[in-house]
């Protein structure tokens, strides 16, 4: 498979990841557009077995060191001022359009930090398996289990605050 | 359900600090029954998958691929470049030491035997050895193309006219001093016709010879105006510039 190729199909999912550990969409574009460059470079000489797990590490070290160059925290999405957290929570009908939705998602998934952030949206977002996660966190399988169950129930518990109505009980 | 507390220390104290702390929790996990059981709880389904469902729906700006790819062909390109250009510059260094070496060969291979013979040979030496030998040493009766041929019958050349007041020039005497000086060395013929196409040792024996015998006729000039000045009351100076006047 050529470059060109590499980097068209592993597009979308570089700036998935980028998108979820940035949280803010120029910042997410910034980093997959580095790590797009890295594919092209060297996607060619990776196992194509292997292949989802270094570019999902590719993506995220490219999104940890924006986000440690600018020294800021991640941006919200689409520059929107994050919800109060101490606001009431809004209602299912504020939360109608898709866009309203992700952003509440997104918010929530900041708020995790690392790994839990990047640990959730590589195996619910992007269905990773526990090994490729291990490898491309470079973390024992134990660990990275007990990473996502505990971020996974901080999500949780960050939706249900927020989203009630989101979480299923 | 109880989580182990000492996982979230270690977990943190591994985000803050180096691998040895991250050694450090992953041992701890590697032991420790609450963790184990955290681990199993993973496995299950996670009911966020649907919840999260909407950001599988995000796709990346087309633009973002756009500049990916323009931005790796061009970082791509400079040592493209530069290998080329040092090629290039290689290859123009080769191709000038080739041409320095074949041109010295060339230089030293034309050299011939009597070229450096030519070069040794000054006007004095070869007057001593024409007064020794009572023969030219260099021998160039071969004229050129659209040269006269000297003629070994000729009659020596017209006295020098020099156009100065009295007292006598004595012309006579001029001559004398100058016609055995011009003529020897143009005389009897031992150089072969030159072929109708010289090789180029021929043509620098053939020049060597030619500047010879100027360096020859030169010098008996030199000597003949030493010779006639003293008794013409002019300096040598005038004198030549006077002959030179002459058509």
């Amino acid at each position: 498979m050529s470059s060109d190729a590499l980097v068209r199909q592993y597009a979308d999912f570089a700036y998935r990841v980028a998108l979820g550990v940035t949280g803010g969409e120029a910042d997410a574009a910034d980093a997959t557009q580095e790590a797009l460059v890295s594919i092209w470079r060297h996607g060619a000489d990776v196992p194509a077995e292997r292949m989802r797990a270094w570019v999902a590490r590719v993506a995220r070290n490219a999104a940890l060191d924006l986000i440690r160059r600018r020294s800021v925290r991640p941006q919200p999405l689409a520059g929107e001022a994050l919800p109060d957290p101490a606001c009431p929570a809004p209602g299912p009908d504020a939360l109608s359009e898709a866009g309203d939705v992700r952003r509440e998602l997104a918010a929530a998934l900041e708020r995790l930090g690392e790994p839990f952030r990047s640990l959730v949206v590589l195996r619910d977002v992007e269905g990773l398996t526990y090994d490729e996660i291990a490898e491309t966190l470079s973390l024992p399988l134990t660990t990275v289990k007990v990473y996502l169950h505990r971020g996974r129930a901080r999500l949780r518990a960050a939706l249900t605050a927020s989203v009630p109505d989101l979480v299923p009980q | 359900m109880t989580y182990c507390t000492q996982f979230d220390a270690l977990a943190e104290a591994a985000a803050l600090g180096g691998p040895r702390e991250a050694r450090a929790l992953d041992a701890h996990v590697a032991t420790c029954a609450a963790c184990a059981a955290e681990a199993v709880l993973a496995d299950d389904a996670s009911d966020l998958v649907d919840v999260l469902a909407p950001l599988r729906a995000e796709v990346c700006p087309p633009a973002v691929v756009t500049a990916a790819l323009r931005d790796a062909r061009r970082t791509a390109r400079p040592p493209v470049r530069a290998a080329r250009t040092f090629s290039r510059l290689r290859v123009a260094t080769l191709a000038f030491a080739v041409t320095l070496v074949v041109g010295l060969a060339l230089r030293l291979s034309l050299a011939s035997p009597a070229e450096v013979a030519l070069d040794r040979t000054d006007a004095p030496a070869l007057e001593v050895a024409t007064a020794e030998t009572g023969a030219p040493l260099v021998e160039l009766s071969t004229p050129a193309p659209d040269a006269p041929a000297a003629d070994p019958t000729d009659k020596p050349d017209e006295p020098v006219k020099v156009d100065v007041a009295p007292p006598d020039p004595a012309p006579e005497r001029v001559a004398a001093a100058a016609a055995p000086r011009l003529r020897p060395t143009l005389t009897s013929a031992t150089v072969p016709p030159p072929d109708p196409a010289p090789t180029a040792s021929d043509t620098l024996a053939a020049v060597h010879g030619l500047r010879l015998a100027l360096a020859v006729v030169r010098d008996a000039r030199r000597e003949g105006l030493a010779a006639v000045a003293p008794e013409l009351g002019r300096p040598q100076v005038a004198l030549a510039s006077s002959i030179s006047e002459l058509p």
